[in-house]
């Protein structure tokens, strides 16, 4: 697949591999808010969502409905074969170019 | 548990998809209630945020999912410029279209919907009231209207005290104030010469009514409005312009008004002029209180009364604001009603038994006394009517074009969508392009609009609009045109581009000219036929229209306007004296005769065909017909031109001792006295009788539509009750910029205070009475030919391509050894057939919406059938013109050429 991810797609990818069989909305805002520590426009999230599902990366299923979400359904998210391998093609395109590169680029804790 | 507020979510639910609706109503909820763990002020804000950004970010998506790109326009462009004819005659046809339309949107604007430039108009109410037909008091300047609510007849005076005690017993919430227009007026600055300014006296309180703030200076109060209170006025922003040129220090300065000292306190907001903008009661450029209306209006009065005491006399109007929550026709119309019923029947106005007869009327007021409205509405419908009808026609006309080049590109969009083009990709280029043409076109429109609705505005209202009705650049005109600007895109682009979706990959070489390619071009033949049907009414209304036109100007009004000049002086405002004043008449038509040029001068009561007439009932033998009058000096029939049919005619000797003698036209000697009129006597209103020494040739009185009333001419010297005012008539060589020059000298050069007014030529008067008439002939006829242009390129594009796509066909009829008369033939039915189609339905649609212009036309019907027979043959013989291009080109066809695959 000649498709190259954006930095938010692979953001959102990496999350949903995280949070496994609980990736939908919501927790994926948080998530992303969590580890990144940037506020997530919700809005972004869900185009870049469905951007993701058009290319076949991930899929949509319909889930439960909780009493915190007003009676609502959620929609979960899992990662597709076509989002695994974008993702590993990113990681070996990071670590090719990162490869000796540890001491300028790990920040000082 | 927190849950975000209901309202948000419902409008959130409300504007996305119905797919996403739950996923994200439900993970926004839970992002809130976290939130709002911590602050739920934050959490708020947070969602309000949402609320906003959302959909912003789904359309974002949308629009990129649909690869969205900018460099489409660019490509669009440049398809654009390749084609310079289509693209020309799009544009300019949109854009014409647009701009008519916005043109008529703005006029209408300007004249009908816009109410008066004060605080909350809608609370003003105009309070007129009903009367019995056996009425007792005298009517001055009053004007009726209809009560819209039973079509009761109103009528809009009172007398001043009636108002005093009105205004008294107005209830809380409610401001009651006076006006009235003063029929003329001289206003003197300084040492200048004279001028007549239109003005209003106004109670007290007016100002306060109507909540209009000062431009600069102040307004009148009640304070100005006390008997023996200083003499103040205010004036008009555009007066203020034109009088004395925005100069800041006329505030605190005297003026002359009718001989008497003004100061002027103020100056109004600019745009406002009073409470009509326009129409039979012109924009008022001066406001003086009522408490000096004794300087201003003469009446007469029983003995011991003047006239702010009279009940007899009904003079002033009444403008009422009323508190929002009152019920403004209902419990404050019928509290007025009793009181001035009684006032009525106590004035002896009105006997006791028709007390009841006696009702206040509260018509709505926000617009003023809309007079401008009521004489342009109707045209403007029918305007309105017209141009949506052009902005139809050029939509119609584009997307037949668009039909025909999208089936040209059949082949070519076949072949994409085999290649894995998606339907969207498809049409896109073809409704990006119909929306630059959308907004190019509107653009042009929107000049087109801004240039031609002040110029609407001033030709519908003869000219006098163009000074109170503003019309300019606001939102609502940008707006009319974006959205007449998407309409016709949208209009233009849909149908073309839906078809190009429906391209299917096997829509391909062999199978082109069936399907898809054949359903376009029977749409393309309907709108081709629409666009005829379309064009019959307008082409037969500017026929209508140019016939009346025609009518009126070549109606013979028995004198010859050519040359003559008129205009008015009232001596009245410098003198009360009977005498005096006709020493003032007298000498300013001696001094007029002395100019240089002036073949001959005369003196007349109402300048023939200017719209105004007296007339009166009079008794011949015991008959009392209506006849129409006019008082004159003896040199009239020479000035106008008018012939002497026998006897003599008013001369220097019938002064006014010696016996009263009239000259009548000859419908009077026709109709009145049958047989010869000379010697013969009758009465006037009941005065004294008068013998008719003359017969003149008939002529045009008040207006050059109008019968000829059976009339006479009296001299102006022996006029029982003396003049008014007087108008003066001149034939002359001079420029007429010369003669007002020295006219202007000799009337300020026998008093400085006596102002000339209306001043203008003979020709103008015959020019206003066409006014409107000239507007429609040029309009309709520019759309008429516009329209039927439009439906040719339409009908000559659509055969041009048919015949491009007919070519092999055509080649192997010739080399089979078809005469190319008979391939001409061919096409030339196919055009017939459709002009035919459209002329039929455009004849019946024109009769149907005939009547609407039945009142407009003059000496011509609407359902005229040489109009409407010479209008069908003009448009089937350019249809066949424009078809018949084609056809030619069809029948030069070289049969190798054409049939070499």
């Amino acid at each position: 697949m000649g498709d190259t991810l954006g930095g938010f797609e692979k953001l959102l990818l990496l999350a949903i591999l995280r949070l496994r069989e609980d990736a939908y909305g919501a927790a994926i805002f948080e998530e992303l808010e969590h580890r990144t520590d940037r506020d997530t426009s919700p809005g972004a999230v869900y185009v870049t969502l469905r951007r993701l599902e058009a290319k076949g990366m991930i899929k949509g299923t319909a889930g439960q409905p909780t009493p915190e979400r007003g009676g609502r359904a959620k929609k979960v998210y899992s990662i597709q074969p076509a989002g695994l391998d974008a993702l590993r093609s990113a990681r070996r395109e990071w670590d090719a170019m990162a490869a000796g590169l540890d001491g300028l680029l790990t920040e000082e804790s | 548990m927190k849950s975000p507020p209901r309202w948000a979510e419902a409008l959130l639910g409300a504007v996305l998809p119905r797919d996403d609706r739950d996923e994200m109503l439900g993970d926004l909820a839970e992002a809130y209630a976290r939130r709002a763990e911590h602050s739920a002020f934050k959490a708020r804000a947070w969602y309000l945020g949402q609320l906003l950004f959302l959909p912003g970010w789904l359309i974002l998506g949308a629009l990129r999912a649909m690869r969205f790109d900018p460099g489409e326009f660019r490509r669009t462009l440049r398809g654009l410029a390749r084609t310079p004819g289509f693209t020309i005659v799009a544009v300019v046809s949109l854009g014409l279209g647009i701009g008519a339309t916005t043109a008529i949107y703005g006029a209408m604007r300007a004249l009908i919907f816009v109410s008066l430039p004060v605080e909350e108009p809608e609370q003003l109410s105009l309070v007129y009231h009903t009367w019995p037909d056996n009425w007792n008091g005298r009517q001055s300047g009053s004007d009726s209207s209809i009560d819209p609510y039973d079509g009761e007849r109103t009528s809009s005076n009172i007398s001043w005290p009636a108002f005093t005690e009105l205004r008294d017993a107005s209830p809380e919430g409610v401001e009651l104030s006076a006006y009235a227009f003063v029929r003329e007026l001289s206003l003197v600055r300084g040492n200048e010469p004279a001028i007549a300014p239109a003005a209003m006296m106004v109670s007290g309180s007016y100002f306060q009514t109507l909540r209009l703030p000062p431009h600069s200076g102040r307004m009148l109060t009640p304070a100005d409005d006390q008997l023996g209170a200083e003499p103040v006025a205010v004036v008009s922003h555009s007066f203020w312009q034109r009088a004395f040129g925005s100069d800041p220090g006329v505030i605190g300065q005297s003026v002359r008004l009718n001989g008497r000292p003004f100061r002027v306190v103020g100056v109004m907001k600019r745009g406002y002029v009073g409470l009509s903008p326009g129409g039979f009661f012109g924009a008022s450029d001066l406001v003086v209180p009522m408490a000096h209306a004794a300087t201003f209006v003469d009446f007469p009065v029983r003995d011991g009364e003047d006239v702010l005491t009279s009940r007899l006399n009904h003079w002033v109007r009444l403008v009422a604001r009323v508190d929002d929550r009152l019920d403004w026709r209902g419990d404050v119309g019928a509290g007025w009603t009793e009181l001035l019923s009684a006032h009525m029947v106590e004035a002896g106005v009105v006997a006791d038994g028709d007390r009841g007869d006696v009702t206040v009327r509260m018509l709505e007021g926000r617009r003023g006394l809309d007079e401008l409205r009521r004489e342009t509405e109707e045209p403007l419908q029918i305007l309105g009517f017209t141009v949506a009808l052009v902005l139809l026609i050029a939509c119609a006309n584009l997307t037949t074009l668009l039909l025909a080049r999208g089936v040209a590109r059949t082949e070519e969009l076949a072949l994409r969508r085999a290649l894995g083009a998606s339907r969207w990709e498809l049409a896109r280029p073809q409704l990006v392009e119909s929306l630059l043409l959308g907004v190019v076109g509107g653009t042009l429109g929107f000049f087109v609009a801004l240039e031609g609705g002040p110029l609407l505005v001033s030709s519908l209202t003869g000219g006098e609009g163009s000074a109170a009705v503003r019309y300019d650049v606001s939102w609502p005109l940008i707006a009319s045109a974006t959205i007449a600007a998407l309409v016709a895109a949208g209009l233009t682009g849909w149908a073309p581009a839906a078809r190009m979706m429906r391209t299917e990959p096997n829509d391909h070489l062999g199978v082109r000219d069936k399907g898809a390619s054949r359903k376009n071009m029977r749409l393309g033949r309907a709108l081709i036929a629409i666009q005829i049907a379309i064009s019959v009414p307008l082409v037969v209304g500017a026929g209508l229209f140019l016939q009346t036109l025609g009518n009126i100007v070549s109606i013979d009004p028995g004198f010859r306007p050519e040359g003559i000049v008129a205009f008015r002086v009232d001596a009245s405002l410098v003198t009360k004296d009977d005498a005096e004043q006709q020493v003032i008449y007298q000498r300013i038509l001696d001094e007029v005769h002395e100019i240089p040029g002036v073949a001959s001068a005369s003196i007349v009561g109402n300048v023939l065909v200017s719209g105004w007439r007296s007339n009166s009932w009079v008794d011949i033998d015991g008959e009392t017909p209506m006849m129409d009058f006019n008082a004159v000096s003896p040199a009239f029939l020479e000035t106008m031109g008018i012939s002497l049919r026998s006897g003599r005619f008013i001369e220097a000797s019938d002064d006014p001792d010696a016996p009263h003698v009239v000259v009548v036209n000859e419908t009077a000697e026709r109709e009145l006295f049958g047989g010869s009129a000379i010697g013969r006597t009758f009465s006037v209103g009941g005065r004294r009788p008068v013998e008719i020494v003359g017969v003149v040739a008939d002529t045009k009185y008040y207006d050059l539509r109008e019968e000829i009333n059976p009339s006479f001419y009296d001299s102006w010297t022996q006029r029982p009750d003396g003049l008014y005012a007087t108008h003066y008539v001149m034939r002359s060589t001079q420029p007429v910029a010369t003669l007002e020059r020295e006219v202007r000298d000799i009337v300020s050069g026998i008093d400085r205070g006596l102002p000339l007014s209306a001043f203008r030529t003979q020709s103008d008067d015959v020019i206003a009475q066409a006014l409107r008439e000239r507007v429609f002939a040029r309009l309709l006829t520019a759309f008429g030919l516009f329209g039927l242009l439009l439906s040719c390129i339409g009908l000559y594009g659509l055969m041009s391509f048919n015949v491009s796509q007919r070519m092999s066909e055509m080649g192997v009829r010739l080399a089979l050894g078809a005469a190319p008369e008979s391939i001409v033939g061919l096409v030339l039915k196919q055009v017939a057939g459709l002009a035919l189609l459209g002329l039929i339905i455009g004849v019946v649609a024109s009769l149907q919406v005939g009547p609407l212009i039945e009142a407009m036309l003059f000496g011509v019907e609407s359902n005229d059938g040489v109009t409407i027979v010479a209008a069908t043959l003009l448009m089937f013989g350019v249809a066949l013109l424009a078809g018949g291009i084609p056809a030619r080109r069809a029948s030069k066809v070289d049969p190798m050429v054409s049939l070499q695959p």
